[in-house]
Protein backbone atom coordinates (compact mmCIF):
# COMPACT_ATOMS: atom_id res chain seq x y z
CA UNK A 1 0.00 0.00 0.00
CA UNK A 2 1.28 3.39 -0.68
CA UNK A 3 2.10 5.49 2.15
CA UNK A 4 1.44 8.79 0.30
CA UNK A 5 -1.66 9.39 -2.16
CA UNK A 6 -2.26 12.37 -3.79
CA UNK A 7 -5.78 12.40 -5.80
CA UNK A 8 -6.94 14.72 -8.43
CA UNK A 9 -5.81 17.00 -6.20
CA UNK A 10 -6.67 21.29 -7.26
CA UNK A 11 -5.64 24.38 -5.28
CA UNK A 12 -6.11 27.95 -6.92
CA UNK A 13 -4.62 31.78 -5.29
CA UNK A 14 -7.55 33.40 -6.92
CA UNK A 15 -7.31 33.31 -10.91
CA UNK A 16 -4.19 31.42 -10.82
CA UNK A 17 -4.45 27.78 -10.69
CA UNK A 18 -1.94 26.23 -8.37
CA UNK A 19 -2.41 23.06 -8.83
CA UNK A 20 -4.49 20.92 -11.29
CA UNK A 21 -5.50 17.85 -10.86
CA UNK A 22 -2.25 16.21 -9.44
CA UNK A 23 -2.50 12.33 -8.66
CA UNK A 24 0.56 10.43 -7.75
CA UNK A 25 1.58 8.16 -4.88
CA UNK A 26 4.66 7.29 -3.09
CA UNK A 27 5.72 3.72 -1.94
CA UNK A 28 7.06 3.20 1.44
CA UNK A 29 10.91 2.68 1.91
CA UNK A 30 11.87 4.98 -1.45
CA UNK A 31 12.64 8.10 -1.95
CA UNK A 32 10.51 9.78 -4.41
CA UNK A 33 11.82 12.87 -6.54
CA UNK A 34 8.88 15.55 -7.27
CA UNK A 35 10.56 18.29 -9.51
CA UNK A 36 9.48 20.64 -12.01
CA UNK A 37 10.59 24.23 -13.09
CA UNK A 38 10.07 27.21 -10.46
CA UNK A 39 6.63 28.01 -9.92
CA UNK A 40 5.10 25.01 -11.49
CA UNK A 41 3.23 24.48 -8.23
CA UNK A 42 5.56 21.79 -6.37
CA UNK A 43 5.74 23.69 -3.23
CA UNK A 44 2.07 24.36 -2.86
CA UNK A 45 1.71 20.63 -3.37
CA UNK A 46 4.26 19.39 -0.62
CA UNK A 47 1.98 22.72 1.92
CA UNK A 48 -1.01 20.34 0.70
CA UNK A 49 0.84 17.32 2.12
CA UNK A 50 1.97 18.89 4.78
CA UNK A 51 -1.47 20.06 5.93
CA UNK A 52 -0.04 23.98 5.90
CA UNK A 53 -2.77 24.46 2.91
CA UNK A 54 -5.88 22.99 2.60
CA UNK A 55 -6.53 21.84 -1.28
CA UNK A 56 -9.74 22.86 -2.85
CA UNK A 57 -10.60 19.54 -4.17
CA UNK A 58 -9.26 16.01 -4.32
CA UNK A 59 -7.72 13.96 -1.70
CA UNK A 60 -4.76 13.58 -0.07
CA UNK A 61 -4.17 10.24 1.63
CA UNK A 62 -1.25 9.59 4.20
CA UNK A 63 -0.79 5.45 5.32
CA UNK A 64 -4.68 4.79 4.30
CA UNK A 65 -6.02 8.19 6.44
CA UNK A 66 -6.39 12.15 5.43
CA UNK A 67 -3.92 14.42 6.08
CA UNK A 68 -4.35 16.37 8.84
CA UNK A 69 -3.29 17.26 12.32
CA UNK A 70 -2.88 13.44 13.42
CA UNK A 71 -1.14 12.51 10.47
CA UNK A 72 1.55 15.83 10.65
CA UNK A 73 2.83 14.18 13.36
CA UNK A 74 3.95 11.10 11.33
CA UNK A 75 5.89 14.10 8.63
CA UNK A 76 9.42 15.55 9.13
CA UNK A 77 9.75 18.26 7.24
CA UNK A 78 12.30 20.50 5.63
CA UNK A 79 11.00 24.03 3.66
CA UNK A 80 12.81 25.25 1.57
CA UNK A 81 12.34 29.15 3.90
CA UNK A 82 14.39 28.25 6.34
CA UNK A 83 12.45 29.32 9.82
CA UNK A 84 14.09 29.22 13.11
CA UNK A 85 14.10 30.97 16.24
CA UNK A 86 16.98 33.15 15.49
CA UNK A 87 17.72 34.23 18.68
CA UNK A 88 17.20 30.57 20.71
CA UNK A 89 19.71 27.66 21.46
CA UNK A 90 20.62 25.25 19.21
CA UNK A 91 19.57 22.60 21.42
CA UNK A 92 16.78 24.49 23.59
CA UNK A 93 14.87 25.09 19.57
CA UNK A 94 15.86 21.02 18.74
CA UNK A 95 13.76 20.59 21.79
CA UNK A 96 11.09 22.78 21.14
CA UNK A 97 10.30 20.69 17.62
CA UNK A 98 10.56 17.64 19.19
CA UNK A 99 8.47 18.05 21.92
CA UNK A 100 5.88 19.74 19.29
CA UNK A 101 5.85 16.28 17.54
CA UNK A 102 5.24 14.80 20.85
CA UNK A 103 8.70 13.45 22.58
CA UNK A 104 9.29 14.50 25.69
CA UNK A 105 11.72 16.84 26.86
CA UNK A 106 14.64 14.01 27.66
CA UNK A 107 13.75 12.10 24.75
CA UNK A 108 13.87 14.99 22.31
CA UNK A 109 17.08 15.90 24.11
CA UNK A 110 18.94 12.85 23.37
CA UNK A 111 17.66 12.38 20.16
CA UNK A 112 18.96 16.23 19.28
CA UNK A 113 22.34 15.23 20.59
CA UNK A 114 22.13 11.91 18.72
CA UNK A 115 21.74 13.80 15.94
CA UNK A 116 24.05 16.96 16.52
CA UNK A 117 26.82 13.67 16.38
CA UNK A 118 25.89 12.11 13.90
CA UNK A 119 25.85 15.83 11.22
CA UNK A 120 29.26 16.87 13.06
CA UNK A 121 27.89 19.50 14.86
CA UNK A 122 28.78 18.99 18.47
CA UNK A 123 29.62 21.83 20.55
CA UNK A 124 26.68 23.77 18.68
CA UNK A 125 24.37 22.98 21.73
CA UNK A 126 24.79 26.27 23.38
CA UNK A 127 25.46 28.49 19.80
CA UNK A 128 22.30 31.26 18.88
CA UNK A 129 21.01 29.99 16.14
CA UNK A 130 21.67 33.56 14.76
CA UNK A 131 25.75 32.61 14.97
CA UNK A 132 25.19 29.75 12.72
CA UNK A 133 25.82 30.36 8.85
CA UNK A 134 23.16 29.54 6.30
CA UNK A 135 24.47 25.86 6.00
CA UNK A 136 25.04 24.91 10.04
CA UNK A 137 21.30 26.09 10.26
CA UNK A 138 20.10 24.40 7.45
CA UNK A 139 21.90 21.16 9.66
CA UNK A 140 20.05 22.21 12.53
CA UNK A 141 16.59 22.25 10.46
CA UNK A 142 17.12 18.82 8.81
CA UNK A 143 17.94 18.26 12.56
CA UNK A 144 14.20 19.23 13.22
CA UNK A 145 12.95 17.61 10.91
CA UNK A 146 14.01 14.38 11.53
CA UNK A 147 14.23 14.43 15.42
CA UNK A 148 10.99 12.37 15.62
CA UNK A 149 11.42 9.89 13.94
CA UNK A 150 9.14 10.34 10.83
CA UNK A 151 7.74 8.00 8.55
CA UNK A 152 7.55 10.59 5.99
CA UNK A 153 10.29 12.68 5.34
CA UNK A 154 9.55 16.09 3.03
CA UNK A 155 12.99 17.96 2.11
CA UNK A 156 12.95 20.62 -0.51
CA UNK A 157 15.62 22.20 -1.61
CA UNK A 158 17.56 20.08 1.20
CA UNK A 159 21.39 20.72 -0.40
CA UNK A 160 21.00 24.86 -0.49
CA UNK A 161 23.96 26.61 1.75
CA UNK A 162 25.77 23.11 2.07
CA UNK A 163 29.24 22.48 0.61
CA UNK A 164 30.65 19.35 -0.80
CA UNK A 165 31.59 18.21 1.95
CA UNK A 166 27.91 18.60 3.96
CA UNK A 167 26.28 17.95 0.78
CA UNK A 168 28.07 14.41 0.85
CA UNK A 169 27.04 14.11 4.75
CA UNK A 170 23.53 14.99 4.06
CA UNK A 171 23.16 12.26 0.87
CA UNK A 172 25.02 9.78 3.22
CA UNK A 173 22.13 10.34 5.94
CA UNK A 174 19.63 10.06 3.51
CA UNK A 175 20.58 7.54 1.88
CA UNK A 176 20.80 5.47 5.72
CA UNK A 177 17.47 6.72 6.23
CA UNK A 178 16.02 4.82 3.26
CA UNK A 179 17.78 1.76 3.97
CA UNK A 180 16.32 2.11 7.89
CA UNK A 181 12.76 1.96 5.46
CA UNK A 182 11.63 5.67 6.14
CA UNK A 183 10.31 7.11 3.51
CA UNK A 184 11.21 10.74 1.56
CA UNK A 185 9.61 13.14 -0.56
CA UNK A 186 12.60 15.16 -2.19
CA UNK A 187 12.09 18.13 -4.28
CA UNK A 188 14.97 19.91 -5.63
CA UNK A 189 16.33 21.56 -9.00
CA UNK A 190 19.63 19.54 -8.90
CA UNK A 191 18.86 16.37 -11.29
CA UNK A 192 22.62 15.05 -10.55
CA UNK A 193 21.02 14.75 -7.16
CA UNK A 194 17.74 13.16 -8.25
CA UNK A 195 19.55 10.90 -10.25
CA UNK A 196 22.15 9.46 -7.79
CA UNK A 197 19.28 9.36 -4.82
CA UNK A 198 15.47 9.13 -6.57
CA UNK A 199 13.88 5.55 -7.14
CA UNK A 200 10.40 7.58 -8.35
CA UNK A 201 9.85 10.98 -9.69
CA UNK A 202 7.26 12.80 -10.74
CA UNK A 203 7.59 16.24 -13.42
CA UNK A 204 4.91 18.66 -12.79
CA UNK A 205 4.59 21.65 -14.70
CA UNK A 206 2.11 24.58 -14.56
CA UNK A 207 0.61 22.74 -11.57
CA UNK A 208 0.22 19.03 -13.37
CA UNK A 209 1.58 15.87 -13.67
CA UNK A 210 3.51 16.05 -16.80
CA UNK A 211 5.90 12.66 -15.98
CA UNK A 212 6.20 9.82 -13.60
CA UNK A 213 7.41 6.85 -13.05
CA UNK A 214 10.43 5.00 -11.37
CA UNK A 215 13.65 6.85 -12.80
CA UNK A 216 14.90 3.71 -14.53
CA UNK A 217 11.61 2.86 -16.16
CA UNK A 218 11.89 7.00 -17.37
CA UNK A 219 15.40 6.44 -18.44
CA UNK A 220 14.46 3.73 -20.71
CA UNK A 221 11.37 4.91 -21.96
CA UNK A 222 12.92 7.91 -23.93
CA UNK A 223 15.13 7.35 -26.91
CA UNK A 224 18.87 7.07 -26.93
CA UNK A 225 19.45 9.15 -29.33
CA UNK A 226 23.00 10.64 -27.62
CA UNK A 227 26.56 9.59 -28.97
CA UNK A 228 29.65 9.88 -27.42
CA UNK A 229 32.97 9.59 -30.14
CA UNK A 230 36.81 9.80 -29.34
CA UNK A 231 38.03 9.60 -33.52
CA UNK A 232 41.67 10.95 -34.89
CA UNK A 233 41.54 12.26 -38.18
CA UNK A 234 40.18 15.08 -40.01
CA UNK A 235 37.00 15.67 -38.44
CA UNK A 236 34.85 17.92 -41.47
CA UNK A 237 32.52 14.90 -41.98
CA UNK A 238 30.99 16.25 -38.54
CA UNK A 239 29.75 19.28 -40.12
CA UNK A 240 28.11 17.04 -43.18
CA UNK A 241 26.06 14.58 -41.41
CA UNK A 242 22.37 14.74 -42.08
CA UNK A 243 20.15 14.74 -39.05
CA UNK A 244 22.55 14.73 -36.57
CA UNK A 245 22.97 17.73 -33.79
CA UNK A 246 26.70 18.45 -32.72
CA UNK A 247 26.05 18.69 -29.16
CA UNK A 248 30.01 19.53 -28.17
CA UNK A 249 33.31 18.86 -30.09
CA UNK A 250 36.71 18.93 -29.43
CA UNK A 251 39.77 18.44 -31.66
CA UNK A 252 39.33 14.03 -30.67
CA UNK A 253 35.98 13.43 -29.25
CA UNK A 254 32.50 14.79 -29.78
CA UNK A 255 29.14 14.41 -28.48
CA UNK A 256 26.28 14.25 -30.86
CA UNK A 257 22.75 13.75 -30.96
CA UNK A 258 20.64 11.99 -33.58
CA UNK A 259 17.65 14.11 -34.31
CA UNK A 260 16.10 12.02 -37.15
CA UNK A 261 14.47 9.15 -35.56
CA UNK A 262 14.67 6.90 -38.70
CA UNK A 263 18.41 7.38 -38.44
CA UNK A 264 20.26 4.24 -36.68
CA UNK A 265 23.53 4.47 -34.56
CA UNK A 266 24.66 1.68 -36.93
CA UNK A 267 24.57 3.65 -39.98
CA UNK A 268 25.98 6.41 -38.09
CA UNK A 269 28.91 4.27 -37.10
CA UNK A 270 29.27 2.63 -40.97
CA UNK A 271 29.59 6.70 -42.20
CA UNK A 272 32.01 7.76 -39.37
CA UNK A 273 34.20 5.09 -39.95
CA UNK A 274 34.32 5.76 -43.32
CA UNK A 275 35.93 8.79 -43.25
CA UNK A 276 37.13 8.66 -39.57
CA UNK A 277 39.38 6.34 -37.57
CA UNK A 278 36.76 5.27 -34.54
CA UNK A 279 38.18 4.99 -31.15
CA UNK A 280 35.43 5.18 -29.30
CA UNK A 281 31.27 5.27 -29.94
CA UNK A 282 29.24 4.75 -27.11
CA UNK A 283 25.48 5.39 -27.15
CA UNK A 284 24.63 7.31 -23.71
CA UNK A 285 20.90 7.21 -21.76
CA UNK A 286 19.44 10.42 -21.88
CA UNK A 287 20.06 11.85 -18.34
CA UNK A 288 17.00 13.14 -16.37
CA UNK A 289 18.70 16.58 -17.26
CA UNK A 290 17.34 16.13 -20.53
CA UNK A 291 14.33 14.45 -20.42
CA UNK A 292 13.13 17.50 -17.75
CA UNK A 293 14.54 20.24 -20.18
CA UNK A 294 12.65 17.67 -23.59
CA UNK A 295 9.51 17.59 -21.24
CA UNK A 296 8.91 21.03 -19.91
CA UNK A 297 9.88 22.40 -23.38
CA UNK A 298 7.43 20.24 -25.75
CA UNK A 299 4.62 21.61 -22.97
CA UNK A 300 5.70 24.89 -23.18
CA UNK A 301 5.34 24.79 -27.28
CA UNK A 302 2.43 22.84 -26.92
CA UNK A 303 1.15 25.56 -24.81
CA UNK A 304 1.99 27.95 -27.40
CA UNK A 305 0.24 26.09 -30.18
CA UNK A 306 -2.59 26.07 -28.31
CA UNK B 1 1.65 22.54 25.23
CA UNK B 2 -0.22 25.74 24.46
CA UNK B 3 1.54 27.44 27.37
CA UNK B 4 4.76 25.49 26.30
CA UNK B 5 4.42 26.83 22.92
CA UNK B 6 3.64 30.07 24.44
CA UNK B 7 6.81 29.96 26.81
CA UNK B 8 8.99 29.19 24.19
CA UNK B 9 7.51 32.20 22.02
CA UNK B 10 7.51 34.69 25.07
CA UNK B 11 10.80 33.73 26.06
CA UNK B 12 12.30 34.38 22.44
CA UNK B 13 10.53 38.11 22.04
CA UNK B 14 12.16 38.26 25.63
CA UNK B 15 15.48 38.34 24.20
CA UNK B 16 15.24 41.30 21.86
CA UNK B 17 16.86 44.48 22.70
CA UNK B 18 13.79 46.57 21.38
CA UNK B 19 11.63 45.31 23.78
CA UNK B 20 13.52 46.36 26.41
CA UNK B 21 14.43 49.97 25.03
CA UNK B 22 10.42 50.24 24.66
CA UNK B 23 10.29 49.66 28.24
CA UNK B 24 12.94 51.56 29.43
CA UNK B 25 11.87 54.56 27.14
CA UNK B 26 8.57 54.79 29.57
CA UNK B 27 10.58 53.98 32.58
CA UNK B 28 13.56 56.70 31.88
CA UNK B 29 10.36 59.29 30.87
CA UNK B 30 7.68 58.80 33.45
CA UNK B 31 10.60 59.02 36.33
CA UNK B 32 11.83 62.40 34.73
CA UNK B 33 8.55 63.40 34.92
CA UNK B 34 8.50 62.59 38.32
CA UNK B 35 11.68 64.00 39.35
CA UNK B 36 10.53 67.30 37.04
CA UNK B 37 7.15 68.06 38.35
CA UNK B 38 6.61 66.05 42.10
CA UNK B 39 3.02 66.53 41.55
CA UNK B 40 1.54 63.15 40.21
CA UNK B 41 -1.55 64.06 38.86
CA UNK B 42 0.83 67.05 36.55
CA UNK B 43 2.83 63.51 35.68
CA UNK B 44 -0.43 61.54 34.61
CA UNK B 45 -1.03 64.27 32.62
CA UNK B 46 2.19 64.60 30.93
CA UNK B 47 2.28 60.79 30.03
CA UNK B 48 -1.21 61.42 28.41
CA UNK B 49 -0.25 62.43 25.45
CA UNK B 50 2.70 60.30 24.93
CA UNK B 51 0.18 56.95 25.71
CA UNK B 52 -2.01 58.19 23.30
CA UNK B 53 0.51 58.59 20.20
CA UNK B 54 3.41 56.30 20.97
CA UNK B 55 1.80 53.30 22.12
CA UNK B 56 -0.62 52.80 19.11
CA UNK B 57 2.32 53.14 16.85
CA UNK B 58 4.81 51.01 18.89
CA UNK B 59 1.80 48.45 18.62
CA UNK B 60 0.77 48.24 15.42
CA UNK B 61 4.50 48.10 13.48
CA UNK B 62 5.37 45.94 16.32
CA UNK B 63 2.95 43.67 15.17
CA UNK B 64 3.80 44.16 11.76
CA UNK B 65 7.51 43.61 11.90
CA UNK B 66 6.82 40.68 14.17
CA UNK B 67 4.69 38.77 11.48
CA UNK B 68 6.85 39.58 8.43
CA UNK B 69 10.30 38.91 10.49
CA UNK B 70 8.64 35.21 11.11
CA UNK B 71 6.37 34.37 8.17
CA UNK B 72 9.15 31.48 7.50
CA UNK B 73 9.02 30.24 10.89
CA UNK B 74 5.27 30.53 11.05
CA UNK B 75 5.44 28.21 7.92
CA UNK B 76 7.13 25.75 9.42
CA UNK B 77 5.09 25.84 13.17
CA UNK B 78 1.80 25.17 11.06
CA UNK B 79 3.40 21.76 9.42
CA UNK B 80 3.03 20.64 13.22
CA UNK B 81 0.78 18.90 14.81
CA UNK B 82 -0.47 22.24 16.56
CA UNK B 83 -3.56 23.58 16.13
CA UNK B 84 -3.58 26.82 14.07
CA UNK B 85 -5.38 28.63 16.43
CA UNK B 86 -2.68 28.38 19.23
CA UNK B 87 -0.05 29.32 17.21
CA UNK B 88 -2.25 32.57 16.49
CA UNK B 89 -2.96 33.51 19.91
CA UNK B 90 0.83 32.24 20.96
CA UNK B 91 1.81 35.02 18.52
CA UNK B 92 -0.51 37.92 19.46
CA UNK B 93 0.00 36.87 22.90
CA UNK B 94 3.38 36.58 23.20
CA UNK B 95 3.71 39.91 20.90
CA UNK B 96 1.07 41.97 22.79
CA UNK B 97 1.57 40.87 25.76
CA UNK B 98 5.84 41.10 25.99
CA UNK B 99 4.60 45.19 25.11
CA UNK B 100 2.03 45.32 27.32
CA UNK B 101 4.90 43.94 30.27
CA UNK B 102 7.69 46.20 29.32
CA UNK B 103 4.96 49.17 28.89
CA UNK B 104 3.77 48.32 32.22
CA UNK B 105 6.93 47.76 34.44
CA UNK B 106 8.14 51.29 32.79
CA UNK B 107 5.24 53.49 33.99
CA UNK B 108 4.23 51.82 37.17
CA UNK B 109 7.81 51.64 38.33
CA UNK B 110 8.46 55.25 39.09
CA UNK B 111 4.32 55.55 40.49
CA UNK B 112 5.00 53.12 43.03
CA UNK B 113 8.59 54.75 44.27
CA UNK B 114 7.21 58.72 43.71
CA UNK B 115 3.45 57.86 44.75
CA UNK B 116 3.86 55.60 47.59
CA UNK B 117 0.32 55.89 49.37
CA UNK B 118 -0.87 58.34 47.36
CA UNK B 119 -4.00 55.89 46.24
CA UNK B 120 -5.35 58.42 43.94
CA UNK B 121 -1.85 59.22 41.77
CA UNK B 122 -1.39 55.46 42.15
CA UNK B 123 -4.78 54.90 40.76
CA UNK B 124 -4.01 57.59 38.04
CA UNK B 125 -0.70 55.32 36.98
CA UNK B 126 -2.94 51.88 36.33
CA UNK B 127 -5.87 53.57 34.26
CA UNK B 128 -2.86 55.24 32.26
CA UNK B 129 -1.52 51.40 32.55
CA UNK B 130 -5.04 49.81 32.01
CA UNK B 131 -6.00 52.11 29.14
CA UNK B 132 -2.72 52.14 27.40
CA UNK B 133 -2.77 48.34 27.15
CA UNK B 134 -5.72 47.80 25.58
CA UNK B 135 -4.35 50.41 22.73
CA UNK B 136 -1.66 47.81 22.38
CA UNK B 137 -4.08 45.18 22.15
CA UNK B 138 -6.37 47.13 19.35
CA UNK B 139 -3.49 48.44 17.48
CA UNK B 140 -1.61 44.73 17.63
CA UNK B 141 -4.56 43.33 16.65
CA UNK B 142 -4.98 45.47 13.61
CA UNK B 143 -1.16 45.76 12.60
CA UNK B 144 -1.72 41.90 13.04
CA UNK B 145 -4.85 41.37 11.24
CA UNK B 146 -3.55 43.88 8.09
CA UNK B 147 -0.05 41.45 7.76
CA UNK B 148 -2.15 38.46 7.43
CA UNK B 149 -4.12 40.05 4.82
CA UNK B 150 -1.29 41.72 3.29
CA UNK B 151 1.50 39.94 0.79
CA UNK B 152 2.97 42.81 0.39
CA UNK B 153 4.67 44.31 3.39
CA UNK B 154 5.23 47.98 2.02
CA UNK B 155 1.64 48.23 1.01
CA UNK B 156 0.38 46.60 4.83
CA UNK B 157 3.11 49.04 6.37
CA UNK B 158 1.45 51.95 4.91
CA UNK B 159 -2.35 51.15 5.29
CA UNK B 160 -0.96 51.21 9.01
CA UNK B 161 0.67 54.24 8.72
CA UNK B 162 -2.47 56.08 6.96
CA UNK B 163 -4.60 54.05 9.92
CA UNK B 164 -2.65 55.43 12.73
CA UNK B 165 -2.40 59.08 11.45
CA UNK B 166 -5.94 59.18 10.66
CA UNK B 167 -7.47 57.90 14.32
CA UNK B 168 -4.48 60.17 15.96
CA UNK B 169 -4.57 63.41 13.63
CA UNK B 170 -6.98 63.15 10.89
CA UNK B 171 -10.11 62.13 12.82
CA UNK B 172 -10.43 64.72 15.68
CA UNK B 173 -10.26 67.65 12.66
CA UNK B 174 -12.55 66.35 10.38
CA UNK B 175 -14.91 66.32 13.06
CA UNK B 176 -14.16 69.66 14.35
CA UNK B 177 -14.71 70.62 10.76
CA UNK B 178 -17.88 69.43 10.62
CA UNK B 179 -19.10 70.29 14.07
CA UNK B 180 -18.12 73.67 13.02
CA UNK B 181 -19.76 73.35 9.64
CA UNK B 182 -22.88 72.11 10.91
CA UNK B 183 -23.04 74.41 14.13
CA UNK B 184 -26.65 75.58 13.48
CA UNK B 185 -27.91 72.47 13.99
CA UNK B 186 -28.21 69.82 17.15
CA UNK B 187 -25.04 68.01 16.61
CA UNK B 188 -24.39 66.88 19.82
CA UNK B 189 -25.93 63.45 19.65
CA UNK B 190 -24.14 62.51 16.50
CA UNK B 191 -20.75 63.60 17.20
CA UNK B 192 -21.19 61.68 20.94
CA UNK B 193 -21.88 58.59 17.94
CA UNK B 194 -18.80 59.15 16.49
CA UNK B 195 -16.43 59.15 18.88
CA UNK B 196 -17.17 55.55 19.19
CA UNK B 197 -15.45 55.21 15.97
CA UNK B 198 -11.69 56.23 17.09
CA UNK B 199 -9.93 54.14 19.52
CA UNK B 200 -8.24 56.90 20.28
CA UNK B 201 -10.51 59.05 20.63
CA UNK B 202 -12.23 57.07 23.26
CA UNK B 203 -8.99 56.60 25.19
CA UNK B 204 -8.42 60.45 25.52
CA UNK B 205 -11.97 60.95 26.67
CA UNK B 206 -11.73 58.08 29.16
CA UNK B 207 -8.21 59.18 30.47
CA UNK B 208 -9.12 62.61 30.61
CA UNK B 209 -12.20 61.90 32.47
CA UNK B 210 -10.20 59.83 34.93
CA UNK B 211 -7.58 62.49 34.95
CA UNK B 212 -10.36 65.53 35.64
CA UNK B 213 -7.76 67.29 33.08
CA UNK B 214 -10.63 69.54 31.96
CA UNK B 215 -8.11 71.06 29.85
CA UNK B 216 -7.17 68.21 27.34
CA UNK B 217 -10.97 67.22 27.53
CA UNK B 218 -11.59 68.59 24.21
CA UNK B 219 -15.26 69.22 22.82
CA UNK B 220 -16.07 64.91 22.72
CA UNK B 221 -14.89 64.87 26.24
CA UNK B 222 -16.88 67.47 27.35
CA UNK B 223 -19.98 66.43 25.48
CA UNK B 224 -19.19 63.17 27.35
CA UNK B 225 -19.30 64.19 30.76
CA UNK B 226 -22.61 66.72 29.95
CA UNK B 227 -24.40 64.46 28.37
CA UNK B 228 -23.58 60.96 30.83
CA UNK B 229 -22.23 62.61 34.11
CA UNK B 230 -18.74 61.06 34.88
CA UNK B 231 -19.36 57.64 35.59
CA UNK B 232 -21.51 56.60 33.37
CA UNK B 233 -19.74 58.29 30.61
CA UNK B 234 -16.26 56.16 31.60
CA UNK B 235 -18.40 53.28 31.69
CA UNK B 236 -19.69 53.68 27.89
CA UNK B 237 -16.42 54.71 26.70
CA UNK B 238 -14.69 51.71 28.82
CA UNK B 239 -17.04 49.51 27.10
CA UNK B 240 -16.96 50.55 23.68
CA UNK B 241 -13.02 50.75 23.89
CA UNK B 242 -13.43 46.58 25.18
CA UNK B 243 -15.22 45.75 21.75
CA UNK B 244 -12.43 47.77 19.72
CA UNK B 245 -10.34 45.52 21.46
CA UNK B 246 -12.07 42.10 21.21
CA UNK B 247 -12.98 43.40 17.10
CA UNK B 248 -9.70 43.39 15.27
CA UNK B 249 -8.70 40.40 17.00
CA UNK B 250 -11.52 38.49 16.27
CA UNK B 251 -10.86 40.14 12.39
CA UNK B 252 -7.32 38.71 12.75
CA UNK B 253 -8.35 35.53 14.03
CA UNK B 254 -10.67 35.06 10.73
CA UNK B 255 -8.21 35.92 8.64
CA UNK B 256 -5.28 33.87 9.63
CA UNK B 257 -7.90 30.60 10.02
CA UNK B 258 -8.09 30.93 6.35
CA UNK B 259 -5.04 32.58 4.87
CA UNK B 260 -3.28 30.35 2.42
CA UNK B 261 0.56 30.15 3.70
Amino acid sequence: MAILELLEVSKRFGRNRAVDGVSFSVEPGRIFGLLGPNGAGKTTTIRMITYILLPDSGRIMLMGRPVGPEQQQRIGYLPEERGLYRRMRVLEQLVYFGRLKGLSARQAQEAARRWLQRLQAMGWEEKRVEELSKGMQQKVQFIASVLHEPDLLILDEPYTGLDPLNTELLTQVILELKAQGKTILFSTHRMEQVEQLCDDIVLINRGQVVLAGSVREIKARYRKDTIRLEFSGPDGVLDRLPGVQVISRSRHAAELRMLDPALRPQDLLLRLASELEIQRFEILEPSLQQIFIETVSRQIEQGRGA
Amino acid sequence: MWIGLLGYEVREALRGRWVWAYGAFFLLLTEGLFRFASDPARVSVGLLNVVLFIVPVVALFWALVGFYQTRDFLELILSQPVPRRWVLWTKIGSGAGTLILFFAIGILIPYLLHARGQWAALSEGLWLVGTGSLLIVIYYGIGFGLAVTREDRTRAFGIGMVFWFFTAVLYDALLLLLLLLLRDYPVERPAFVLTFFNPLDLARILLTMRLEAALLMGYTGALYERLLGGVLGQLIALGVLLLWAVGPLGWAQWRFMRRDF
